[in-house]
């Protein structure tokens, strides 16, 4: 009775101990020769110029496996297309854990979308290193799984405000954005710091998505006469509001957010006319084509797909690949989710040489990214990357 | 002070009801292309949006790939889309005519995802900014602005009601219309040829999508999905102004593009895209008949 309860207790043990084992080494998405890699982003929808940012990452991933990969394994990047749509990017995330078995996801463009993603994903525990939609509930609170390697949406409306207000004299701040989750990521920050600095937006407007005329949001916010607007946009709305700012003359400067390439709105516009006074939030040490950002700037040129156009969004998203390669590597050949994860945690101080700044992890701090700049032109019709109104950044 | 307040306040009014009534008109062009198919078939194209998409993209694919010049290209587009209109009522909607009314919107909704699908396809990630024939200038009525996207919205829009005015006021097309609407078959037994009108009407209303979509592509640029605003925005339109009614749509449109403006310069800008939905649920309940509609009385 005794042997057999003991037999019993060692046959428990045995289990436990095995399955424990078998959860301390997922190896999901792993093969001897390749690791699945999944980059969920919108390619098709009004929002699929941000479907760039996924070419972006695919690339550096094509970059590496031309440079024999990592480690003996090359990636072998899927690609799914939320659309920006809730729905879809729920169906894009099941499909990448279930049906396509990835190691890791590393994308995520769209905040409202990547935050329906969430609970799907974390609940799965496959590592997202989220890489380009910025809402800072992503991966705060902290999820173990799910890293930060952008600046989110907290840094940037604080730092859109700190800019409105490094202009002399800025005392009259209003905010035109769209009413929901992505936007609100942006406005509280922004609105924080501002009453920290004794201010209150003088008004508050919304343009809905799809809208195509803003002269109701112009004529409004013309009225308030504001000294500086701070624009929380997506771009198909974001150009219509610029093209009516720019028809009814409103002659105020604007910082916008993340919710748009500036060069993909210039283009929307059909040229730089209605983008004077305006600036964006911008994510880079420098201006793409710059020299500082040559190296990589080819690189994603190169392994884009054929016919893909370069754009600032390009790289949007690059950085966090890099970041995710060179974890890779220092795994050596034993990889799997949980060494990973721990590797990530270990992050500190990474230069992507593409990021503003560095990338820094902990357990207790999975926003990784906090530096930003601000793109627009100067007096002289040259486009700059600032740190404060009027001061650059190069 | 005062006096100067009240000026803005009058020139922000003016403002929003001239930049309403351009916006309008894109609507009362929907509205009034819906009208035309639903007058001769009794369908609801809930894939008209779609068919404005594709007349937009036709111009660009003419002008830009086959060089093309504007205008031949603009022509050669919305007789394109004709034919495409004729097309989809000869292989599409003829045969499950005897069907509910249900399969026929589902139809329609069907031809405009497959359209929208094959644009997809082609220019999935690309927003393309339209070819225009205009330069974009600004025009003062004192503290007014208009552009010229504006007036020549307005002036076509203006131009094409009057031309559909002719068409059903002033010829026969007007009465076989009216007698198709009330009996197919009664039409049918005076010697109308109910499927080809049936098909000339598609085609008329496809053609005006074309219409449509060259007038709004420069505003919100081509893409596939470009026309999904636009199209709820009609219906809504169709619905103030009446089912059926040619002036009705005209001037729901008129009335929808103001009231948004309105709504959204003195109420509130978040207001202005639930405008539709209001408008939609407000005159189905108070006046089903939308302002220009009739009751239509069955004789038993």
């Amino acid at each position: 009775m005794t042997n057999s309860i003991r037999r019993s207790a060692l046959v428990i043990l045995a289990v436990t101990g095995l399955a424990a084992t078998a959860q301390a080494a997922d190896t999901t998405g792993i093969t001897d020769t390749t690791i699945e890699i999944g980059i969920p982003g919108p390619m098709t929808g009004p929002n699929s110029s941000f479907g760039a940012a996924v070419y972006g990452v695919q690339s550096i991933y094509r970059y590496f496996n031309d440079q024999g990969g990592v480690n003996g394994r090359k990636f072998d990047v899927i690609i799914g297309d939320t659309a920006c749509n809730e729905a879809k990017g729920v169906a894009v995330a099941k499909k990448l854990i279930s049906q396509d078995k990835v190691f890791l996801i590393n994308g995520g463009v769209c905040s409202g979308v990547a935050l329906a993603m969430k609970p799907v994903i974390e609940e799965a525990g496959v590592p997202w290193v989220v890489s380009t939609a910025a809402n800072q509930h992503i991966s705060s609170p902290v999820v173990p799984t799910i890293f930060h390697a952008i600046q989110t949406s907290f840094d940037m409306g604080v730092s859109m405000a700190k800019f409105a207000i490094s202009k002399p004299e800025v005392k009259r701040i209003a905010i035109i954005e769209h009413t929901n989750e992505w936007s609100k990521g942006y406005r509280d920050p922004a609105v924080e710091y501002l009453k920290g600095k004794g201010l209150e937006p003088v008004a508050e407007v919304t343009l809905e998505r799809g809208q195509t005329d803003a002269t109701a949001q112009v004529l409004k916010l013309k009225d308030v006469k504001p000294d500086f607007i701070l624009v929380i946009l997506y771009e198909p709305e974001l150009a219509v509001f610029l093209r009516d700012a720019h028809k009814y003359a409103l002659g105020v400067p604007m910082v916008g957010s993340l919710g748009a390439d500036f060069q993909s709105t210039q283009n929307r516009l059909g040229g730089p006319d209605a983008m004077k006074g305006f600036y964006m939030g911008f994510l880079y040490k420098a201006l793409i084509d710059s020299p500082r950002m040559k190296k990589w700037h080819d690189i994603v040129a190169k392994y884009l797909p054929q016919g893909e156009k370069l754009t600032d969004y390009s790289f949007y998203g690059a950085g966090s690949a890099i970041a995710v390669v060179d974890v890779l590597k220092s795994l050596g050949r034993d990889v799997s989710r949980e060494r990973f994860v721990e590797a990530m945690n270990k992050l500190h101080d990474f230069d992507t040489e593409i990021l503003a700044g560095t990338l820094s992890f902990s357990p207790t701090n999975h926003l990784g990214a906090q530096d930003l700049y601000t793109i627009g032109y100067d007096d002289a019709g040259k486009l700059s990357v600032y740190s404060a109104w009027g001061k650059k950044a190069e | 002070m005062r006096a100067g307040t009240a000026r803005s306040g009058e020139s922000m009014l003016a403002q929003l009801v001239l930049s309403g009534i351009s916006q309008g008109c894109l609507y009362a062009l929907v509205a009034l292309a819906m009208t035309v198919v639903y007058r001769a078939t009794t369908v609801v194209n809930f894939g008209h949006g779609d068919l404005l998409m594709a007349g937009a993209f036709a111009v660009y694919v003419l002008v830009i790939f086959a060089k093309v010049p504007f205008i031949p290209a603009a022509l050669l587009a919305i007789g394109l889309l004709f034919a495409t209109g004729v097309g989809i009522q000869h292989w599409l909607i003829r045969p499950i005519l005897r069907g509910p009314h249900l399969s026929l919107a589902m139809m329609a909704i069907a031809v405009g995802y497959f359209l929208r699908g094959v644009a997809r396809v082609f220019w999935g990630r690309e927003v393309l900014p339209f070819p225009k024939i205009y330069p974009d200038k600004s025009f003062f009525l004192g503290s007014v602005v208009l552009n010229s996207s504006d007036l020549v919205i307005t002036g076509s829009a203006i131009a094409l009601f009057f031309l559909l005015w002719l068409l059903f006021a002033v010829t026969p097309v007007g009465k076989t219309a009216q007698a198709v609407f009330q009996s197919q078959r009664g039409a049918a037994l005076v010697g109308i040829n109910v499927g080809a009108f049936h098909g000339a009407m598609w085609g008329l209303g496809a053609a005006m999508a074309a219409v449509g979509g060259i007038l709004i592509a420069p505003v919100t640029l081509l893409y596939p999905d470009m026309s999904a605003s636009t199209l709820i925005r009609g219906f809504a339109a169709m619905t103030l102004g009446g089912f059926g009614s040619f002036p009705g749509a005209v001037i729901g449109g008129l009335l929808l593009g103001v009231m948004e403006m309105l709504v959204g310069g003195y109420v509130g800008s978040r207001f202005i895209d639930i405008t539709a939905y209001l408008v939609i649920i407000l005159v189905l309940l108070v006046r089903p008949v939308g302002l220009f509609g009739r009751q239509v009385v069955v004789r038993v």
